[in-house]
């Protein structure tokens, strides 16, 4: 216990230093002002903005994208709650409820509420993470290449089975995220691989160019063609603190969906997603009148917030203590890591206490400025949900342009990045999900790292990955729940979890 | 017959990705002395991806699944155009084949150059706004990068001495 506190404490001598203060404050605002734009959620802000972490020291770095991803989450809930759109699957829930008391007048308080739910669970979640990282790390430590491959394996299998739609397609995705990972010279042999002689991609296809073709591009393609009716909330906001009676009925739902994303978001793949329907679900089961569900209740709105809060918050846990990305928000985590030179795992707590700890009170920072920013702007934000998307999106391929340009001060990014919008759209019209995709890019990688040395020794074969109790279990196990994925049944309860 | 032409489809591209990678990778050692070779990752995905098209397509053929969906190609045209636009005037291109060079031109041209193609994306586009707006946009953002930021990004035509 007075570890943690102590630790938190160094973390905090880091965080609040002016500097990281200010990168955690325009952090925050930079990414709601872009992920209060509807039809951009967190993977895109975080893409497009990524460039302009490049030229800061690493803690800044990682502090700023950090404050960028709460930014976006809180954007998309506002947007959700305003216009109905929500910027991604995890405010899906908050429209229902959300849209509707804005509807009836009580937009401030929706998103008065959201904040404060928002805020609990991420102090809440903070907290998790800080008692978690020891034990975490320690167990990590333990863990040879293949448990770390295995690992791996059952983040992308729990990634396939959270992920929308039809299992097969959502694993060809993953799938192809490793070959595309492939491509470029063998880090061990020198030999050029998939590169068709291309000079610009022989060092590998680069992380950012990727994410903003797929996600940038892609996004402004599909929001383009869907052009949805915007329906702002006229009128006032109204007021914004939750009176007493909306508190008392809003704790028990934010303290319930605080502990339901606190867990679901430490799973690996992905499993923060579900955290806003398991809440939503829950409250809904036990209302005493579940008719008000869609039709303004604020419970429906409290318990999934802090539900999303908690769960984007303790998916840094597998990040920071294992080194594997949960789902595509961390995998860019760990590509912004990778750029600062950092390898992400056990060894950053030991090596980088500063930067380990300083990230983790920030954290808590970040909440608490969200909603200090966010409450007072709440204006600034409707304003900006006004502005026609005719000009919006030639403004965000301006940012991403800029933004790709000064990765490497290279025009040929800038080509290259076209390109992969061009296949994210392919993609998309092929009724492909392209998230898994930069979560396998990034995870093959590492996969093959650790393949690597968990085959190095004498005489190994592939049953050497088996060697381990552990790495056996979990390729077992992860081999069930994929055969579980396909069959029928399941698939029909699968689909029943994403239908609510 | 094909029940879902969208599955059918995307199922045969998943086949030619995983052809394409499959042959340009006959080279590489699947294992060698010491473990892993540098065939062995692109590979066997290349394998299973080919399998997972193949299931994709057999599926299509069974049960019953969305159409193919329209492209919008002038859309995907603009915006990309734009950004094609962007990257040859940002600092120029040479093009031999076509005996002659894009200048480099800078962001204030290759901004509002960007803007305007990719605007022509949406119909609703007005014509003096969105010059206008590409205008002010592309003003801020030389403030914000080039000068808050302090990015290396070429500003003004060279021709122009900066």
């Amino acid at each position: 216990m007075f570890d943690i506190l102590g630790n938190l404490a160094l973390g905090f001598t880091v965080a609040l230093t002016l500097k990281n203060l200010a990168l955690c404050f325009a952090g925050c605002l930079i990414g709601t002002l872009i992920g209060v734009l509807p039809g951009v959620g967190p993977i895109a802000t975080i893409a497009m903005l990524l460039p302009i972490t490049y030229g800061l020291d690493p803690i800044g770095a990682l502090i700023m994208l950090s404050g960028i991803y709460y930014g976006a989450q809180y954007g998309g809930s506002t947007t959700a709650i305003l216009v109905n759109i929500p910027g991604e699957a995890t405010s899906v829930v908050t429209t229902l409820d959300g849209h509707q008391m804005a509807k009836q007048g009580r937009a401030g308080v929706a998103l008065g509420t959201a904040a404060i739910a928002s805020f609990f669970a991420g102090t809440f979640a903070t907290l998790v993470v800080a008692g978690l990282a020891l034990p975490m790390t320690a167990l990590a430590l333990k863990f040879g290449p293949s448990d770390r491959f295995a690992l791996m394996v059952m983040g992308l299998v729990f990634a396939v089975v959270l992920a929308r739609g039809s299992v097969p397609k959502a694993l060809a995705m993953i799938v192809l995220g490793i070959l595309l990972s492939t491509i470029g010279t063998d880090g061990e042999t020198g030999e050029d691989r998939m590169t068709f002689g291309i000079p610009q991609i022989s060092d590998g296809l680069d992380f950012a160019v990727i994410a903003m073709g797929i996600f940038g591009f892609a996004e402004i393609l599909k929001n383009l063609e869907n052009p949805e009716a915007r329906d702002v909330v006229r009128g006032t906001i109204g007021r914004l603190l939750p009176s007493r009676d909306d508190l008392r009925a809003s704790a028990a739902p934010a303290m319930r969906g605080t502990l339901l994303g606190s867990f679901l978001g430490i799973l690996p793949g992905n499993g923060a997603v579900l955290a806003p329907f398991a809440s939503y679900t829950l409250e809904k089961r036990i209302a005493k009148d579940p008719s008000r569900f869609g039709n303004g209740a604020i419970e429906g709105v409290a318990g999934p917030e802090a539900a999303n809060n908690a769960g984007a918050q303790t998916s840094f846990i597998p990040l920071l203590t294992l080194g594997i990305p949960p789902n595509a928000v961390m995998a860019l985590m760990v590509g912004a890591m990778t750029i600062h030179g950092l390898i992400p795992g056990p060894q950053i707590m030991s090596k980088q206490p500063q930067l380990f700890w300083g990230l983790i009170a920030s954290m808590w920072i970040g909440n608490l400025m969200l909603l200090i920013i966010n409450l007072p702007l709440v204006g600034l934000w409707v304003r900006l949900l006004k502005v026609p998307y005719r000009l919006m999106f030639p403004a965000i391929l301006l940012f991403c342009c800029i933004g790709i340009y000064s990765i490497g001060n290279k025009p040929e990014d800038v080509m290259m990045t076209a390109a992969f919008g061009f296949i994210g759209y392919s993609l998309l019209k092929l009724g492909f999900e392209p998230a898994p995709l930069l979560l396998g890019f990034v995870l093959g990688r590492l996969m093959e790292e650790n393949l690597r040395q968990a085959m190095s020794k004498a005489g190994a074969t592939l049953l050497s990955l088996f060697d381990s109790p552990l790495a056996a279990s979990l390729l077992v196990f992860s081999a069930v729940l994929l055969m579980l994925a396909v069959l029928p049944a399941v698939r029909k309860s699968r689909e029943e979890v994403f239908q609510e | 017959m094909v029940k879902s032409p969208q599955d059918f489809a995307a199922g045969l591209v998943l086949i030619a990705i995983a052809s394409i990678a499959w042959i340009s990778t006959l080279g590489l050692p699947f294992s060698q002395v010491g473990g892993v070779g540098s065939g062995m990752l692109p590979k066997s995905t290349a394998l299973i991806l080919g399998g997972l098209g193949l299931l994709i397509v057999v599926g299509s053929l069974i049960s019953e699944g969305p159409p193919l969906e329209r492209w919008s190609v002038r859309d995907a045209a603009m915006v990309l155009g734009g950004v094609l636009a962007f990257a040859l005037t940002i600092r120029g291109t040479p093009l031999p084949a076509l005996g002659f060079n894009i200048p480099a031109l800078g962001l204030a041209v290759a901004g509002p150059l960007a803007v305007l193609i990719a605007a022509q994306a949406d119909r609703s586009t007005r014509l003096i706004e969105v010059v206008i707006f590409a205008v002010v946009l592309t003003a801020l953002c030389i403030i914000l990068f080039r000068f808050l930021l302090g990015l290396p990004i070429p500003v003004f035509p060279p021709l122009l001495g900066y």
